[in-house]
């Protein structure tokens, strides 16, 4: 008889149903980690192969804190390649709890939205309205208030915000002289459409950080964050980098410009070694499993000798007794790390909230979920090739006189 | 009548291959549990312990952070001339000292550019913290040069930054003359004269004034009163109290992980271990019939069971720790959300975290066990004389 017996795998994973289960929620609990540990390090990669290669950050090349002066902006504006500049200042305020942590940007509303036009959606405009039909409404509404802000869709549900509130901001590094709070009115909420912006940041006009700074209203750094530059079709990023900066070298304030792709690069590289730990942890989980995995298909193996040396005895050939065991790994592998690949999808949102601002934009990717069903894979072959090689070697008389 | 602890302890021998993986999957559970652990031991005892009790920052009201703080020359003056609180040197000289904070960027030797945190101090700096400091290296900075002093965590991983190097901050040329050692936080800072930081980054004033308070003050009496001065007002903060706030989210972060990754690893390993010991217990139906017939209670069984189980997570236990032995002391860096800056610091593996490592060994091999060493004791004699 040459036919493989397949229905024997069947019976033998309801032979012990309780081991059966216990193997496959190990799996599926490995590679829920896997996934969710490559995904902590692939957001971090995303954010910066979603960067603009072709958006320019100028900011003090001493330090990300040191501000740059205002008359910069017409300054670099004239620069050769230069189409427009936005200016982008931390706020650093937060709301009613300072660990309820969120990123607030002073910016230009034009300038600004125009350079974000394909990187972020309208969820929510000034009249309800959504997407593209509401890009120009969201714009019209920062235009005519001084005090407007468009968040993103994380925070509105955190705070339970929504358009048409007015918002009290406690500030760090701007406080207002009277003490008070500052206020702002969300006329929109945005909703990410790419890695490099997260939904958890909020937009406001530079206008009204600056006037209450000059009338006194409130304290803090006069000049301006940093600065963002779009360059003109076709002209070289480095090439505009250079000419900018050449243009502060001497002072007041010495720049350091680049693309905001190299930007997020340097943000990943300051993490440190986190991103190192991270796989060596997931190389350890999917370590721990394995072996979970391979001494549970060992241990059937042995209670099986015997039964295999009847079917042997009937003539079933030692390759496809080999294949039946394999396929018993490979079922429980995939059973399991299909459920941990699903999990680990299903909990992306929870995840991402707990996660909170460390990691804004956590997204587990197809290509992390590639590879954690092809770790199932290999983790089914290994756990069954050693049963399956000690099926085959064992002689039909010996294995009958085991008594299983 | 109960069993002999050989007994168990044999069994795990017989069954060599199963019992290593088990407890291999619980080893590498209390290694990365342990790991994360230390790692976080590590980094807060670089804020931690050395922060003093008189010793209090002065600080901008609402600032969270020094680098949010700003502080102007006259509120500086005011502040250090008139507050009775704060201690004087025998000369009448307050011991208090201005001092400037910036995160600036530094080269990595290999490569790549992260937030070194810059204090512009003053003399009376050096001389408060007196009892941590020493100069390992070079000599002291000259007060209103362009020198500057260097952390000792430093020079080994940072460009510019060993004695008779230059740094250039904008566009003015600071000279390395010394490098001395803290254990605390000042260990990864470059410091230089207060003043001509202000001037060489066109900064505002000063961050924070750093002073020495009598005995007997009420900081938070005086931080309340502070607030609401018209002339200058600030918050005042223990140095201790101010460091411990800025280990919040990394060290919140590191104990999130480390619990929620040997939570969902500590699973997979009670799994394992159990479908170990149900292997064991399935293999020795038999035997176990025998012991039940010539009258060993189900209670020792059961406990034998257990106690082979506990063995395998004692044995984890221990390999598991050693695994991290080798980590322990290993310097590392990693960024201070709170602060935006870089800290160095090493895997702490402290004797308590050993002991609570170990402890959770244990648990597992328990665990695992508990299920199968109960169906063990549950089985029937006749039945399990016949095999079943």
């Amino acid at each position: 008889m040459t036919t493989t017996p397949w229905s024997l795998t069947w019976r033998h994973l309801w032979a012990s149903p309780v081991r059966a289960l216990l193997t496959v929620t190990a799996v599926t609990v490995a590679l829920f980690l896997f996934c969710f540990l490559t995904s902590l390090v692939t957001t971090l990669d995303t954010a910066v192969k979603d960067s603009s290669s072709r958006r320019l950050f100028c900011q003090s090349a001493v330090s990300l804190f040191v501000q740059l002066p205002r008359d910069y902006q017409p300054k670099i504006v004239q620069v050769d390649g230069v189409a427009s500049v936005s200016k982008l200042g931390w706020f650093g305020g937060y709301y009613r709890d300072p660990d309820s942590f969120f990123a607030q940007f002073a910016v230009d509303v034009d300038e600004f939205f125009a350079m974000f036009e394909k990187d972020i959606r309208v969820a929510e405009g000034p009249n309800g309205e959504a997407g593209d039909s509401a890009w120009e409404p969201m714009l019209e509404a920062m235009r005519a208030d001084r005090r407007a802000a468009v968040i993103g869709a994380g925070i509105a549900r955190e705070f339970d915000w929504a358009v048409g509130d007015t918002v009290p901001l406690t500030a760090t590094i701007y406080p207002m002289a009277d003490g008070s709070a500052w206020e702002f009115n969300v006329v929109a909420i945005y909703e990410p459409l790419k890695g490099n912006v997260d939904d958890r940041t909020m937009y406001f006009r530079y206008d009204y950080l600056h006037e209450a700074l000059d009338a006194g209203t409130a304290l803090g750094p006069p000049g301006v964050g940093a600065y963002y530059v779009q360059m003109e079709e076709g002209q070289d990023a480095a090439v505009v980098s250079q000419r900018v900066d050449r243009l502060f070298e001497n002072g007041p304030q010495v720049t350091q410009t680049a693309t905001e792709a190299a930007l997020q690069a340097s943000f990943v590289a300051m993490i440190g070694n986190l991103p190192l730990f991270v796989s060596t942890i997931g190389g350890a989980v999917v370590f721990a499993v394995l072996f979970t995995t391979i001494n549970t298909m060992l241990m059937a193996a042995r209670q099986r000798t015997h039964e295999m040396g009847v079917l042997k005895a009937l003539g079933f050939s030692n390759g496809a007794l080999a294949r039946v065991m394999l396929l018993e790994s490979f079922v429980l592998s995939l059973v399991g790390g299909g459920l941990g690949l699903g999990l680990a999808k299903w909990a992306e949102e929870p995840v991402r909230q707990v996660l909170g601002s460390n990691f804004p934009t956590y997204r587990v990717e197809p290509t992390t979920l590639m590879a954690a069903m092809a770790v199932a894979l290999v983790m089914g072959f290994v756990a069954g090739v050693v049963p399956a090689w000690m099926v085959a070697r064992v002689a039909p008389t010996d294995a009958l006189r085991s008594e299983g | 009548m109960k069993l002999p602890l050989e007994y168990s302890l044999r069994n795990i021998l017989v069954r060599r291959a199963s019992a290593a993986f088990t407890a291999v999957g619980i080893a590498l559970t209390v290694a990365v549990f342990a790991g994360v652990l230390s790692l976080r031991a590590g980094f807060e005892s670089v804020y931690q312990p050395r922060g003093r009790e008189d010793l209090v920052l002065f600080m901008r009201q609402g600032a969270l952070s020094e680098g949010e703080s700003s502080l102007s020359r006259e509120r500086v003056q005011i502040l250090k001339k008139e507050r009775p609180e704060i201690a004087r040197e025998a000369d009448g000289r307050p011991r208090a000292s201005a001092e400037t904070f910036l995160a600036v960027y530094l080269e990595l030797l290999d490569g790549g550019l992260i937030n070194i945190p810059l204090r512009g101090v003053e003399e009376m700096s050096i001389r408060l913290h007196e009892d941590q400091l020493r100069l390992v290296e070079g000599r002291w900075l000259e007060f209103g040069s362009d020198e500057i002093v260097v952390g000792s965590t430093l020079p080994s991983r940072m460009r510019n930054c060993s004695v008779g190097d230059t740094l250039v901050l904008n566009t003015t040329p600071f000279k390395v003359v010394g490098i001395f050692e803290h254990d605390g936080v000042h260990g990864g800072e470059i410091w230089g004269d207060s003043d001509r930081m202000i001037e060489a980054l066109d900064r505002m004033g000063y961050q924070r004034v750093l002073a020495e308070v009598v005995e007997g003050t009420d900081v938070e009496a005086l931080s309340e009163e502070l607030e609401n001065d018209r002339r200058a007002p600030a918050q005042v903060r223990s140095e201790r109290e101010y460091l411990a706030a800025q280990t919040n989210v990394l060290g919140g972060a590191l104990q999130f992980l480390a619990l929620f990754l040997s939570l969902v690893m500590g699973v997979a390993a009670v799994l394992g271990a159990a479908i170990t010991m149900l292997a064991s217990v399935a293999s020795r139906t038999h035997e176990i019939g025998v012991l039940l017939a010539i009258g060993y209670p189900r209670g020792s069984i059961f406990t034998a069971f257990l106690i082979e189980s506990a063995g395998l997570g004692v044995l984890g236990g221990v390999l598991g720790l050693l695994i991290v032995l080798p980590f322990d002391g290993l310097e590392t860096g990693l960024m201070n959300w709170q602060t935006f800056t870089d800290v160095s610091f090493g895997f702490t593996l402290t004797p308590s975290l050993m002991l609570a490592s170990f402890g959770l060994a244990f648990a597992l091999g328990v665990l695992g066990g508990a299920v199968p060493a109960w169906l063990a004791s549950r089985k029937e004699p006749v039945d399990a004389l016949s095999g079943h």
